[in-house]
Parts: structure tokens; sequence; C-alpha cells
């Protein structure tokens, strides 16, 4: 299976002028974490737009878009181009999770909350042609997953490629934060276990990281 | 990670850094620098966001202790909250330089779908536009209630202007006892900010690979 994931970029960091440097620091380990529970034979396509351009030549069999707020307009006009090709999109994210009506009519899948479970509830799924319109996580852990496709990161176009997180939510609840809203109906925080946060801090090349 | 021989950046709240040993701990792993959510120094503002464990503690105490353990600061604040008038910005660029903050940076408070802020600002018909496109906190996007929303705008382009101006980072700088620790400072903010056309220029000829070393050369050299 032809699998293209995309992380849309805001208008600004399109600009081919103007790349400003925040844009350039952390390399899409959401889209990398998810690509960890594709299968071995699976051609997979990881593209960032705050760093490359979008190729349009394709017609992968699933196309992953990961939707935050100021990428929003921009992500549906990526997902509706791709399902006029007959492709299947899917959109998951901190948008689409607080605006779950808005971003449906964009996707044949959307999904809810981290995607850590559901995402390979859905590729079963869809392997089995039955997928789901919505996915809503609910069951939450970050322990015991397969490690992060940091392969498939394009390393050399990250000022900070080595970040990593080692956690999932936050014990606090801010009233101008996405937590509450994102982890909803679920644990809001949770962590990786010690020795495999260690194990993937021992998989990252050089000497600098970047926590969050 | 104790012995892995790393160096990193995190992220922490005000209460983790002033709480037990673990900067301390946290130093001998490696770390080198922390962004901080000060947010505001307005203890009205972090109510109203439920902020509470910064209520009452003592922010330069945790800068203090960061700095005995040679940990540089990216220091994050927002505008706009109901509590901010027009002085906010001076009061808060001036405490930052004066307490030596390494880099910062500044946000237009933004009411993101989803939240209870933007719950409330819905309700009281206080969201001016919908396009998302805006909401990156560097646009006003809902009616501020102590300040116009001119002078939010206006008086965020003024901070980090005033913050980054060289003087500011001169000043933040000295701050440091340390000779070395100042140096370690000026050519971390001047890189930074300063240079941001030539990093610009690193980006667009994929350079980057190669100022690596220099940020980790910047981060390690200094030793408490």
């Amino acid at each position: 299976m032809k699998v293209k994931m995309i992380l849309p970029a805001l208008i600004e960091a399109k600009s081919p002028l103007w790349r400003p440097i925040k844009y350039s620091l952390f390399p899409p380990l959401g889209l990398a974490t998810l690509a960890a529970f594709l299968l071995p034979n699976d051609e997979i396509t990881l593209v960032d737009e705050h760093v490359e351009k979008i190729k349009y030549d394709d017609k992968p069999d699933l196309v992953v878009i990961q939707v935050y707020i100021t990428n929003a307009f921009r992500a549906y006009k990526i997902a509706d181009f791709y399902r006029q090709k007959g492709c299947y999109v899917i959109l998951g994210g901190l948008h689409v999770t607080a605006l779950p009506e808005e971003a449906a009519p964009h996707a044949d899948s959307i999904f809810l909350g981290p995607a850590e479970q559901s995402f390979p509830e859905f590729l079963s799924d869809f392997r089995n042609k039955k997928p789901k319109k919505r996915y809503i996580s609910k069951e939450r852990t970050i322990q015991g997953l397969l490690p992060i496709r940091r392969d498939l990161i394009k390393r050399h176009k990250y000022f900070v490629p080595n970040s990593l997180s080692v956690t999932r939510g936050c014990p606090h609840s801010c009233e101008f934060c996405y937590k509450d809203a994102f982890f909803k109906g679920g644990k809001s925080f949770y962590t990786l276990r010690v020795d495999e946060a260690l194990a993937e801090i021992d998989r990252l090349p050089g000497k600098t990281s970047v926590f969050s | 990670m104790n012995g892995m021989n790393r160096v990193f950046q995190g992220a922490a709240t005000v209460e983790s850094v002033i709480k037990g040993n673990l900067v301390e701990k946290a130093t001998k792993a490696g770390l080198r620098s922390l962004f901080v959510g000060f947010e505001t120094l307005n203890n009205g503002n972090l109510r109203q966001s439920n902020k509470h464990h910064n209520i009452g503690r003592d922010y330069e105490l945790a800068i203090k202790r960061l700095h005995d353990n040679g940990v540089m600061i990216n220091a994050s604040f927002v505008f706009g909250l109901d509590s901010d008038n027009s002085d906010v910005f001076k009061r808060t660029v001036e405490w930052a330089v004066n307490n030596g903050i390494t880099t910062a940076t500044f946000h237009i408070a933004t009411p993101y779908p989803g939240t209870k802020f933007y719950d409330k600002m819905q309700k009281a018909g206080r969201i001016t536009t919908k396009n998302w496109d805006l909401y990156d906190t560097r646009h006003v996007v809902f009616k501020p209630k102590n300040i116009s929303p001119e002078d939010l705008k206006r008086g965020y382009d003024y901070s980090y202007k005033e913050f980054y101006k060289y003087k500011s980072i001169y000043k933040a700088a000295m701050h440091h006892k340390a000779l070395k620790h100042k140096i370690k400072h000026l050519s971390y903010t001047a890189g930074w900010k300063k240079f941001e056309p030539v990093w610009n220029f690193i980006i667009k000829t994929e350079g980057l690979r190669y100022t690596r070393p220099f940020l980790e050369a910047v981060l390690s050299k200094v030793r408490k």
C-alpha cells in the first residue's frame, strides 16, 4: 500500500523568500510516530511543508494529514485535492479534535484525540475494507510502542532533528491551552517508561536533543 | 541520562524549577537551556487562565536557581489577557531584561476553539474573526478587555524589538555574574535573533547540518 503523510504549513512558512527559522526547528514527530504502525512493505512518503514542497503528481492509497489551527484551511484544500483523485484521506490533530464538524466534510475518516491506539485500529479496518468515519481516542498509552520512524524524517532540514517527547498532555489545566480539549474522555497526562525514554535517546545520533 | 554524555533543552513550569532538586539532577544529566511559560507578571491573568501553579510563586527565585546551575532560559509571555492594559509590554520586557532572560517569545493571547478561553470569548461576543490563518498568536482575533486591539498588536511588536535590541541583549547578559556565562548568553541570543537573515539563508541552502556543531558547542562549553 502507498501511504502519503503530510504536515501542511502556514502560508508564511511556504513563502520562498522568507522562511523564519522557527519553522525549521522540529521534525514532524507525530506523523513519524504513526508511521511505525504501517507494515514493512508499505511505501511511505512523509512530507513536511514547513521545509519542503509537496509534489502532487502521485496517487497514494492512503493520505494522512495532520491539522493544526493555522494550517487548517490549507490542509482541507490538500485533502479535497487527493479525495478528488480517489485517494482515501484521513485527518487528525488538535484542530480536527476541536472542530470535528468543520473537518469531517474534507475527510473519509477523522481522528479525535491522540491516535497511538486509534490509528492501528483504523489500519486494520481499512485493510479489511471497513473503515469507520470517525475514530475517537479512549484507551491511551505511549508505552510499548514501536520506535518512531525517524528514518522518514529528512534530518538535515531541521535545526533540532533530535527532538523527542517522553510525555503526552500535562497535569495542569490552563484555560488557553488545547490540552483539555485534545485529551477529553481519557487520560490527559501519561509518560514513557524510563527505560523506553533512555532507549529513544540512545537511538538519536549526535549530542544535542530537545525534550517536550 | 547521567553519564550518557548528552546535552539537552527542555520545557518546565516555574513550580517544577522551585520544588525539590530536579534542576540540579537535570543539569548533571545535561540540561543546558529551559523553556519556561511565565505567561504573565499579573496574578489576575493567571487566575483568569486557571494557571494556578504560578500564582504566588517566586519567578525570580526560579530564574536564580536556573542561572546558578548555568541553565539558559527561554521565557514565554502572553499579552492581552483581561488584566493587561497598555503598560504591560514595557513592564514585561524590562523585567525579562533585568532578570537576565536569554531568549523570550511573546504571544498575543489567542482563544483556540475547543478551549475554555474560546468558549468564554464566544459567549461574550468577543471573537472578532474566525479566519484560522490569523490564529498564530501574532494577530489580535478577539476584543481585549482593557486595551485596544491596535495597541495590543503595537505593544506586541514593540516587545520583540525592545527585547532583542543589542542594548537589551547586552544588559541581560551582564546580569550573569561569571564572564563565561555572559559570553555564552551573548552568542546564543545574538546568534538566535540578530542573524535571522543568515539563518534563513542557511535553511534555504540546506546548510543546517553544518551549523549543528556550533549549537552543541555553545550549549556544552560552559560548565558550572
